[in-house]
């Protein structure tokens, strides 16, 4: 089992799979995933390998000052002035201050901060991506794509947790902190299988 | 399950999320047992003598320590309370994964939920380990130290186990159990 010799149609394809990639030109671009005679299950390993070091070294960037000022906060800033924008556009009792969307009346609200801005779901989207083999444009392409839909799905997400907050304190804690994690996640999935059918060979070819 | 329909698989995904999360909200008070009496092991290894035992506070558990706190002509031990649920909801995610993608793979589902057990554990255990010695340091310096290297892995630990290993560890450990279903659906 552990050549991959149990799973020999899989393997065969996988490998004929990496090879048609290979054959567009860029063969420099993920070395290990282009050895025809890869076993699916080393392919297997071999992605989660990148995907999980690219998401550590990802992940411990994001957390360096540097990255905080520079990126973190600018972004989240950016996400609270889109999604106040969004509330206000349709509801005049609510109104947006800073990192804050408030109920005009009661002040009930939601502050959008770091850990809300959906980075980390694109983090671990870029990593899926990129730890797959394809052509750099796809993979770009995916990234970008992908982390819109991201977004999009954050800024359901902010939205209905502000309404949530407005209505019932126990239910916006419920969503914000057991449900809404695991639905930006099944996105960031569907996203990343969506893409693994763009980016194959006969689309890419 | 055929490969090709992603939007069935969806609908599949969601109709087991329900009951996932049901069983999940039953079994909240063994699983957060397990997961504080885990975290406990691994504080007390890390740092001996320093967590004395845990208790029920609601939902949430309060480790007991051994630091001591006094003002006012009265001591007594500090508590520290974490919500372990926090940590633990990526067991239903991670059951609805895999039973909307092939319920007959029970072992893989058994082998990552233990995972995910661990994963909980971990996120527990870090983010009292957090409160202890980032949060309240300067209290717990009276009698445990960490050194500096000792305080940003548990930050960083800490950080990974709120932000990143709960909502990644599902899908990953869905990937390595139904790596077959990847391989059908980039080949369909």
């Amino acid at each position: 089992m552990r050549d991959g010799s149990a799973r020999p149609a899989r393997a065969s394809q996988w490998a004929e799979f990496t090879s048609a990639v290979v054959t567009i030109g860029r063969p420099q671009v993920c070395p290990t995933f282009s050895q025809p005679d890869g076993s699916f299950l080393d392919n297997v390993r071999r992605f989660l390998a990148i995907f999980l070091a690219l998401s550590l070294v990802l992940f411990a960037a994001e957390l360096t000052p540097p990255a905080q000022r520079w990126v973190v906060e600018p972004w989240t800033e950016a996400v609270a002035r889109v999604s106040a924008a969004a509330v206000t556009s349709f509801d005049e009792g609510a109104v947006a201050s800073g990192r804050q969307l408030l109920d005009r009346y009661t002040g009930r609200g939601v502050s959008i901060e770091a850990g809300c801005n959906g980075l980390e779901a694109m983090i671990l989207l870029a990593a899926a991506i990129i730890a797959f083999p394809a052509p750099w444009a796809r993979r770009l392409g995916g990234i970008a794509l992908g982390g819109l839909a991201v977004q999009a799905l954050n800024g359901v997400r902010i939205v209905s947790l502000f309404y949530l907050a407005r209505w019932n304190f126990a239910a916006f804690e419920w969503a914000h902190l057991y449900l809404w994690q695991p639905l930006i996640m099944v996105d960031v999935l569907v996203v990343w299988l969506v893409w693994l059918r763009w980016a194959r060979p006969s689309h890419a070819a | 399950m055929p490969p090709e329909s992603i939007w069935r698989w969806i609908g599949r995904l969601f109709a087991w999320l329900v009951p996932a999360y049901a069983a999940w909200v039953l079994l909240w008070p063994a699983l957060a047992a397990v997961q504080a009496q885990a975290a406990m092991i691994a504080a007390n290894a890390w740092f001996p003598g320093l967590v004395s035992g845990w208790e029920r506070s609601g939902d949430a558990i309060d480790f007991v320590t051994r630091l001591r706190a006094v003002g006012g002509g009265r001591s007594g031990d500090l508590l520290f309370t974490v919500n372990p649920r926090v940590y633990s909801y990526g067991l239903p995610f991670f059951a609805a994964l895999s039973l909307a993608t092939d319920v007959r793979r029970w072992k893989g589902l058994a082998g990552g939920l233990v995972v995910l057990l661990g994963v909980a554990v971990w996120g527990t255990a870090f983010a009292f380990l957090q409160q202890v010695f980032i949060a309240h340091g300067a209290i717990a310096a009276r009698d445990f130290l960490p050194t500096p290297l000792e305080r940003n892995l548990i930050a960083l630990a800490y950080q990974a186990g709120t932000i990143l290993l709960p909502a990644a560890t599902p899908p990953v450990a869905w990937a390595v159990v139904h790596r077959d279903f990847l391989d059908r659906w980039t080949h369909a």
